[in-house]
């Protein structure tokens, strides 16, 4: 401000070794905070439209002087916590859809705010059948005006437009394509032969849904998660059906720690994130609703 | 270092299809497999073990499945020719309508046609409601991919191939192209496409002409024909496998387009002394044929045998 309001070297000089010991205390850090934002970065962002105000005033060039801290502004201005202020985001979703139960997962990990509204698919929304008109299914995510549909696709979408933020596919094509194959392989097993299971007589169900979640096993590994170190594409998918493993078991009689306990281990160490465990429906309330929705299936036939 | 590409596919497939159009625009050399699923390889099964079916495409010795997951595949690992757009939208509408055509359209369109009577009925208006999202999507677009075909278009299609010939053989018309005219022009200049032109499965034209190069040939050159009609029979037979007729109950457009087959290829094989069709060999086309010639409109209207034989003796080189 004295810069600005006076004339004289003074303040200049004084301004641009502030600007420097501040360039010294970044170091080579991507932010002041570390590999994230802090106090600091906050603390001093709001100045970079200022910047231009004191070169006029100074005449000197923040890009000559500290170039370090410009580039460390630009880093800034990428992040995503500055591109929510102007974006709106709305989910249309269910609390029991293992599908919409992914996307709010997704959008946890990558730190989004949005907007949650829960449809009612016994009557469902306006604009829910205005967005979706193809499928009328949730989840849907609204993106500043324009939808996604389908679970995958969505959770994709948000890994492509907020890349720098935990990615949840890995970069590597091979892997990548692993990662696909076995959401995939989610979506055509798990909730398909779960249903029958819950809906049918007859082991056959039964049978073949263990059998996929012991090729699940068989991925994961030794891994703590799908993804590897960390929560990935695969881990999304699956996780939400932790609160139909309780169903599956009433249903077919049996245990899931007995015949899976890799998977159900692996459920336990997802559930410690918070991005997960805020994001699943309560396994008690979820038990109940299940058993009762999946026998009046049943009995539809 | 030089990529070592293969796929595993059959010669009909049309997820195997989708590969081969990715694999020819990006301006890849790859390895064809074709796939026995009466038996089949060692390979095949370790690896796709999951679900054991074709395409499988094996890049350096790693294998994928699943064709859209293999197309993504390929959009990653070779970044020139983009089949998907760049836009995270875009990418999401692309994947969108390619999940839509998979799960809906074609389970549609199979219901249909490996249904009949009443059921088969009640299948139609699901394929028309699924055609008629497809042809408001195209609204405007000369492909899904905008001025090239991209990864949608890809999905598509087996459609602008296949839905002509189910027509034929169901008898109901899918694509008139009154009622969907954005269809029916997409799938003319998708068609004009010179990399999915090169690559229409054509069985009856491949079984026509492999015979006779057999037919019309003499001694080595004959013998070196013999395998390609056994390979060419081996892809019908394959077609056959739990089928009366390829029009299903009644005979249709392919057995039509075959039928010739029946009558001519014992016709051929004594003329020639190759034999062509061991019932051991062949049992679904040999039952075929037993079943096409037992159809009264066929029965009626054989040229004379003994007529035949002395035609073709005619006409074939003398030995």
């Amino acid at each position: 401000m004295q810069l600005w309001s006076s004339t004289g070297e003074a303040a200049k000089k004084e301004l641009l070794d502030c600007f420097k010991l501040l360039e010294g205390e970044l170091g080579q850090k991507p932010y002041f905070g570390g590999e994230t934002l802090g106090f600091v970065d906050v603390a001093l962002i709001p100045f970079y439209p200022w910047f231009s105000a004191f070169e006029h005033c100074g005449n000197f060039l923040m890009v000559e002087e500290c170039p370090r801290l410009v580039a460390w502004a630009h880093n800034f201005l990428s992040n995503l916590q500055i591109q929510m202020a102007g974006e709106k985001i709305t989910l249309l979703d269910t609390w029991i859809s293992p599908f919409g139960n992914r996307v709010r997962i997704a959008l946890a990990q990558k730190g989004i705010e949005y907007e949650y509204k829960e449809e009612n698919l016994g009557d469902k929304s306006p604009l829910l059948l205005q967005m979706n008109p193809v499928k009328k299914q949730i989840p849907v995510l609204i993106h500043n005006g324009k939808p996604v549909c389908e679970s995958l696709v969505i959770v994709q979408y948000i890994d492509e437009v907020w890349n720098q933020e935990s990615p949840l596919l890995p970069s590597d094509p091979h892997q990548r394509a692993q990662a696909r194959f076995w959401a995939d392989f989610v979506d055509k097993k798990v909730y398909s032969l779960g249903m029958q299971l819950c809906t049918s007589t007859g082991e056959a169900a039964k049978k073949e849904l263990l059998e996929s979640f012991k090729l699940l096993e068989g991925e994961l590994g030794q891994k703590p998660y799908f993804g590897g170190e960390t929560l990935g594409f695969v881990d999304v998918a699956l996780i939400p059906f932790y609160a139909w493993f309780s169903a599956f078991e009433h249903c077919g009689n049996f245990l899931m720690a007995e015949e899976s306990p890799r998977l159900v281990a692996w459920a336990h160490k997802c559930l410690e994130k918070e991005s997960v465990s805020k994001n699943l429906p309560d396994l008690n309330k979820a038990f109940d609703f299940l058993v009762v929705y999946l026998k009046s299936k049943a009995t539809k036939g | 270092m030089a990529d070592d590409l293969k796929i595993f596919r059959t010669w009909s497939s049309r997820f195997a299809l989708r590969i081969i159009w990715a694999l020819q625009l990006k301006g890849l050399e790859y390895e064809t497999i074709f796939e026995d699923l009466s038996q089949k390889s060692p390979l095949l099964l370790q690896y796709n073990p999951t679900y054991k079916k074709v395409p499988v495409l094996v890049h350096n010795g790693k294998p994928i499945s699943e064709s859209l997951v293999i197309l993504e595949y390929i959009e990653d690992a070779w970044k020139q020719n983009p089949l998907l757009p760049k836009d995270p939208y875009e990418r999401a509408m692309a994947r969108f309508w390619a999940k839509f055509i998979d799960d809906k359209l074609l389970k549609s369109v199979n219901d249909v046609l490996f249904t009949k009577g009443k059921e088969q009925e009640e299948g139609i208006p699901k394929v028309m409601e699924n055609l008629k999202y497809i042809e408001e999507e195209l609204e405007g677009k000369k492909f899904f991919g905008g001025a090239t075909i991209g990864f949608t278009d890809i999905a598509l299609g087996w459609t602008a191939n296949l839905l002509g010939v189910f027509e034929e053989v169901t008898g109901i018309k899918f694509i008139d192209a009154h009622k969907f005219p954005q269809i029916s022009e997409w799938m003319h200049n998708f068609c004009d496409v010179p990399v999915i032109k090169a690559n229409w499965p054509s069985r009856d034209k491949l079984l026509l002409k492999s015979v006779s190069d057999v037919l019309f040939t003499k001694g080595k050159e004959q013998e070196e024909g013999i395998p390609k009609v056994m390979e060419n029979l081996k892809y019908i037979e394959e077609e056959l496998e739990g089928k009366k007729f390829f029009g299903g109950a009644t005979i249709g457009f392919t057995d039509i387009a075959l039928g010739w087959t029946a009558n001519l290829l014992g016709v051929i094989e004594e003329v020639t002394g190759i034999k062509f069709i061991d019932a051991h060999k062949f049992p679904q086309i040999s039952e075929w044929m037993h079943n096409f010639c037992d159809v009264p409109v066929i029965k009626a209207n054989w040229p004379p045998r003994d007529k035949l034989i002395t035609k073709y003796q005619a006409h074939v080189a003398p030995k």
